[in-house]
């Protein structure tokens, strides 16, 4: 591979690696805060992306407002989900805890993908470009979508981090991933921070679903991919590791930009999964394993 | 004493149980019974499309174009009222041929009509043949069906000819055009070297591999084949890797439209620097909201709205269903409702009468001989059979056949054969 | 009156031993029995299917309901197993009855390696294993043209060289009958205590003495080795098959009807098998709206009541005791301690 391709390979990868990004982000946050394996990522993905639509094509909103439209309703309807069904389940039993929630967020998933199709059919709703137009970097045009819908994923990333890291609330949200019942102890209101956390997810994903319009344009089993994609992200560098899966992102974009060059298409899959297979089998608690993330092991 | 207690307990729960399931399924028999009265003079027709399921798009096209052609008839063939059921292949071989015995055993159908997918074909052709049911026209096109047919035609002939010949009977277009253009000047490409990409499925493989030999017939080096996941949304490797093999052709097909349309975008971004054909671009009426000038150049072999009749039914299509349908599925579809109702009248007249074992009799004598053909398609000039041919359908440029268009601001250009001809292939500016 | 209680409690005394209830052999009697009564094939086929996925779903539940491992990727042995014994008779011309055997132990072999590859690992993260490694193994059957004829669907021989279902439905019944006979058998046994023990808690069943590597690799090799049969069976049923029956979305079938009919309970997964795919069947004319409610049926089960149709058998038969029924023939105690057994967690 000379060196041109190898940029190629790189620009490519991280482009790629920016969606992979936010969504493992919040798929992980939430596995973190609320020991939740979320199924039903990608359908919040698709929602967002169908809101985007209507936003810009029906009424008309700009790029960015559609995309904040979309960042919106998607909160709402993670905040909707939350306070009906897992709250109602916590209230109820916290036995088998996470494989209940996964079998809830099964029956979401199910539920989300078949209500769109019948409230929205199954033609693809897309747009050609949101800004249209390319930038030439290097040997290579990349459109502007991309770079925007990139930027806005770096943008998002880099909030996301401040806001956990900066603010009460999100010093509030990791204690409670650190430790539910010391966090409770210092007066943290949990009901509130589980609500809070599960919007947020669902915001990011949102996003991720409407920065991305242009590229996929919307349909009921849009969600599907995304999802696949930000479960390997977390597997690989341990689950609940929200700042790692940043950059686990990133790790898989260019693995598969890479396998893909390599290998050829129809292969990609086979290998990143033999790849997060290894990863479990030897370091099953991911590469960045650190203190304080919920074990893996038994 | 302890034990009995164990039997009386078990005995309890799994009795009341029992009683219980029983009781439901002899209900539900009952219900399902309802529909057994046959009506002599209503003729059911099973429709088999993937109306749930990751293919539902190409099922609601398949409902609309079926109800509007049937609607021209008023639903009815001579003294006889046709019902339509609709079988839920939901793109699965299992579910499909039990909807389809169900549809056979329980809604009586007189004969079966369409089908989307090549499996559920194989699958379901074994149901046709079990109750000896005339199933007209499945679209699933690929090679397994032939390979069915041919391992025992006295069996499966109840499958009544494809809606679709094998990919490669019309993939050979797209190079006789390409070569066609460069016997007459009108392209001198920088080299003979073809790309060649298809989708992962039964569809993508078969036609790209027949397509590249094709062109590997024609003198073509095939530089590099690549298979795409489907729903795969992201081609900026592949393409560089096809840009960098500096191929004068890219060719292949994606079956759904986010790739297409990706794949499109993508490949003007990078700077592709190749002649491209997407086979099955225009498979979906909104593909020009998705991909923008992006496509201009683009070749695809694709039915057009090319007569008067034709653009009528896409535009009532679309006032009726909201949508604008697929050429080769809505229109295509609509299409062989229409030689499904010539098959009907034809047995009406012949035999004064409607059933099951007369239509398999037309289905021997008339439509597998190649007597019966339907030759007022909005997509094609004419539907026939011959005994050389079946299960496909007649593929040339005077009986079924695709033409090979171009791209422009969303508008197609015919370009391939002579006779339908709207311009010359053109080159963009960088390749000459 | 004395002899013929004896009799009875001698029949039912061979029915405990081979893990069956007489109410239990009597449902299998009036099973077998049903299609005779209704001469329908349509109704033959969608008897057959069920207790296809019925078996399926106990499969699921003998890892899921005991060592508590979501097997995610069950569809794909399943697959396996259909795959292995069709490509053997396409290819090599191999009977498909030895076929299905074969088939079942490949299934097996794989439900070892990936027992040997789950074992450290907890509850969901397992679950994702054995479901990354299906993926992959779709993701190779799609690839790997020239032997699985990849998407365009490998076209396979009928087991049975007829036209009716009629034998196919008792050769599934058979079958089911024998995985439920195999799976109560083994979960009855020491062996059960042990997946309990070490589906409820790891650790306390290591410090108790309890082998876990051994006991979870044979449950992930049995549960399947089963799939695998089944798939065997499914194969040469349908008379073809496509990458598309390694998809997740049977597994999740397999998953929704064992979690309605009640985890850990074996035969609550033949119960709802029985309902919910003919239920499905008839729904077929809501289109959308059905897949919406078998959502919502998940979603309700998971909130309400996760003992699913077993637990509630077991609460009803519970109620009725609790009003005398039996109570009054001083068998209440007794019937107490057990029935709370099997299904609560």
């Amino acid at each position: 591979m000379d060196p041109s391709q190898l940029l190629d390979v790189i620009f490519t990868g991280v482009l790629r690696g920016g969606l992979y990004a936010l969504m493992a982000v919040g798929l992980s946050l939430v596995f973190g805060v609320m020991n939740i394996p979320n199924f039903a990522h990608g359908e919040f993905y698709m929602f967002g992306a169908y809101l985007a639509f209507f936003s810009y094509t029906v009424f008309h909103l700009g790029p960015i407002a559609s995309i904040i439209v979309a960042v919106a309703g998607a909160f709402i309807l993670g905040v909707i989900v939350e306070k009906g069904l897992f709250y109602t389940l916590r209230k109820r039993s916290k036995k088998q805890w996470i494989m209940n929630t996964f079998l809830l967020t099964l029956g979401i998933s199910i539920i989300m993908q078949n209500g769109a199709k019948m409230a929205w059919g199954a033609t693809y709703r897309g747009i050609t470009a949101f800004w249209s137009g390319s930038l030439k970097i290097g040997s290579m045009n990349i459109a502007n979508d991309r770079v925007v819908g990139f930027l806005i994923a770096v943008l998002a990333i880099v909030i996301f981090w401040l806001f956990l890291n900066k603010t009460r609330i999100g010093r509030a949200i990791r204690a409670v991933s650190l430790d539910e019942t010391g966090s409770q102890l210092v007066g943290i209101n949990l009901d509130w921070i589980h609500t809070l956390t599960f919007g947020l997810s669902c915001a990011l994903a949102g996003l991720a679903g409407a920065s991305l319009l242009s590229i996929t344009p919307a349909s009921p089993v849009m969600g599907i991919g995304p999802l696949y994609k930000s479960w390997f992200v977390c597997i690989l560098v341990g689950m609940g590791n929200v700042g790692a899966s940043i950059w686990g992102g990133f790790i898989v974009g260019l693995l598969e930009t890479f396998s893909y060059m390599q290998f050829g298409a129809g292969w990609q899959d086979a290998i990143s999964l033999t790849i997060i297979i290894l990863i479990l089998v030897f370091k099953p608690s991911g590469l960045f394993a650190k203190k304080g993330v919920k074990s893996v092991l038994e | 004493m302890k034990m009995m207690r164990n039997v009386i307990r078990n005995r309890g729960v799994t009795l009341i149980l029992s009683v219980v399931l029983i009781a439901s399924l002899l209900m539900m028999g009952g219900c399902g019974d309802k529909g057994k009265e046959a009506d002599d003079n209503v003729i059911k027709i099973g429709v088999i499309g993937p109306f749930t399921g990751p293919a539902a798009r190409v099922g609601e096209e398949f409902k609309g174009a079926t109800q509007m052609a049937f609607e021209q008839v008023g639903y009815k063939v001579g003294d006889y009222k046709i019902e339509l059921k609709w079988i839920d292949s939901e793109s699965d071989a299992e579910k499909a041929a039990r909807a389809y015995e169900q549809a056979i055993v329980k809604d009586k159908i007189d004969c079966g009509f369409l089908d989307w997918h090549s499996w559920v074909s194989v699958s379901c052709m074994e149901v046709a043949a079990k109750y000896k049911i005339p199933h007209f026209f499945a679209i699933g096109g690929t090679e397994i069906v032939n390979e069915k047919y041919e391992s025992d035609p006295d069996k499966y002939f109840y499958w009544v000819g494809k809606g679709w010949p094998v990919p490669e009977k019309l993939s050979i277009a797209y190079v006789e055009t390409l070569e066609e253009a460069i016997d007459k000047g009108a392209w001198k490409p920088r080299n003979k070297k073809v790309a060649i990409y298809g989708v992962d499925n039964d569809w993508g493989r078969g036609f790209a591999t027949a397509l590249g030999d094709q062109f590997e017939d024609a003198g073509w080096q095939v530089a590099d084949k690549e298979w795409v996941a489907l729903g795969e949304t992201e081609f900026y490797p592949m393409l560089k890797k096809l840009k960098s093999l500096d191929v004068s052709v890219i060719a292949g097909t994606m079956s759904d439209p986010p790739s297409v349309s990706s794949f499109i975008k993508q490949s003007r971004e990078i700077g592709i620097n190749s002649l491209i054909i997407t086979d099955g671009l225009g498979w979906v009426g909104e593909w020009y909201e998705l991909t923008g000038d992006a496509s201009n150049f683009v070749i695809d072999q694709i039915p057009q709205w090319t007569t008067p009749e034709a653009k009528k039914f896409s535009e009532d299509f679309k006032a009726k269903y909201g949508f604008e349908p697929g050429a080769s599925s809505g229109g295509l579809c609509y299409d062989l409702a229409r030689y499904m109702i010539k098959v009907l009248q034809t047995c009406n007249e012949k035999y004064d009468a409607i059933d099951r074992e007369k239509l398999v009799k037309i289905a021997k004598e008339e439509v597998m001989t190649g007597k019966l053909t339907f030759d007022d398609g909005v997509i094609t000039k004419k539907y026939q059979y011959t005994p050389e041919t079946f299960p496909d359908l007649v593929v040339d440029k005077d009986h079924y056949i695709f033409p090979v268009i171009q791209y422009f601001d969303g508008k197609a250009k015919i370009i391939w054969p002579e006779e339908w001809k709207e311009q010359d292939l053109q080159i963009p500016d960088s390749m000459k | 009156m004395e002899r013929k209680g004896l009799v009875y409690i001698r029949i039912a005394e061979f029915l405990k031993k081979i893990g069956m209830s007489p109410g239990g052999a009597l449902m299998f009697v009036l099973l077998a029995v049903t299609p005779l009564l209704l001469q329908d094939e349509f109704w033959t086929r969608l008897l057959a299917i069920s207790l296809m996925m019925g078996a399926l779903a106990m499969s699921f539940d003998f890892t899921a309901g005991f060592i508590n491992i979501n097997n995610f990727g069950l569809a794909a042995f399943w697959g396996l197993g259909g795959y292995t014994s069709a490509i053997l008779a396409v290819k090599l011309g191999i009977s498909p009855w030895i076929g299905i055997v074969v088939g079942a132990l490949a299934a097996a072999l794989l439900g070892f390696l990936v027992g040997i590859l789950t074992l450290r690992l907890a509850g969901i993260f397992a679950s994702c294993m054995t479901w990354f490694v299906a993926l992959a193994l779709m993701a190779v059957t799609t690839n790997w043209v020239e032997l699985t004829e990849g998407s365009s669907g490998l076209s396979t021989p009928y087991l049975i060289d007829t036209v009716s279902n009629l034998p196919y439905f008792y050769l599934i019944l058979i079958l089911t009958i024998g995985i439920y006979i195999v799976l109560r058998l083994v979960t009855k046994s020491h062996i059960g205590i042990a997946f309990k023990a070490i589906g409820q808690d790891p650790q306390a069943a290591a410090a108790s003495g309890i082998n876990i590597t051994k006991y979870k690799i044979f449950n992930m090799t049995l549960s399947c080795a089963l799939a695998g049969l089944i798939g065997g069976f499914y194969a040469h049923y349908v008379g073809v098959l496509t990458p598309n029956v390694m998809h997740t979305k049977n597994t999740i079938e397999a998953l929704a009807i064992c979690y309605v009919g009640g985890r850990g309970s074996i035969w609550g997964s033949i119960i709802s098998a029985l309902i919910l795919v003919p239920a499905m069947e008839f729904m077929k004319g809501m289109m959308e709206l059905r897949l919406v409610l078998y959502g919502a049926l998940l979603i309700l089960v998971m909130l309400f009541y996760p003992a699913g149709l077993s637990g509630l058998c077991e609460t009803f038969y519970k109620f009725i005791s609790n009003k005398g029924l039996f109570g009054k023939m001083g068998l209440l105690k007794n019937v107490r301690g057990q029935g709370s057994s099997q299904s609560s967690k």
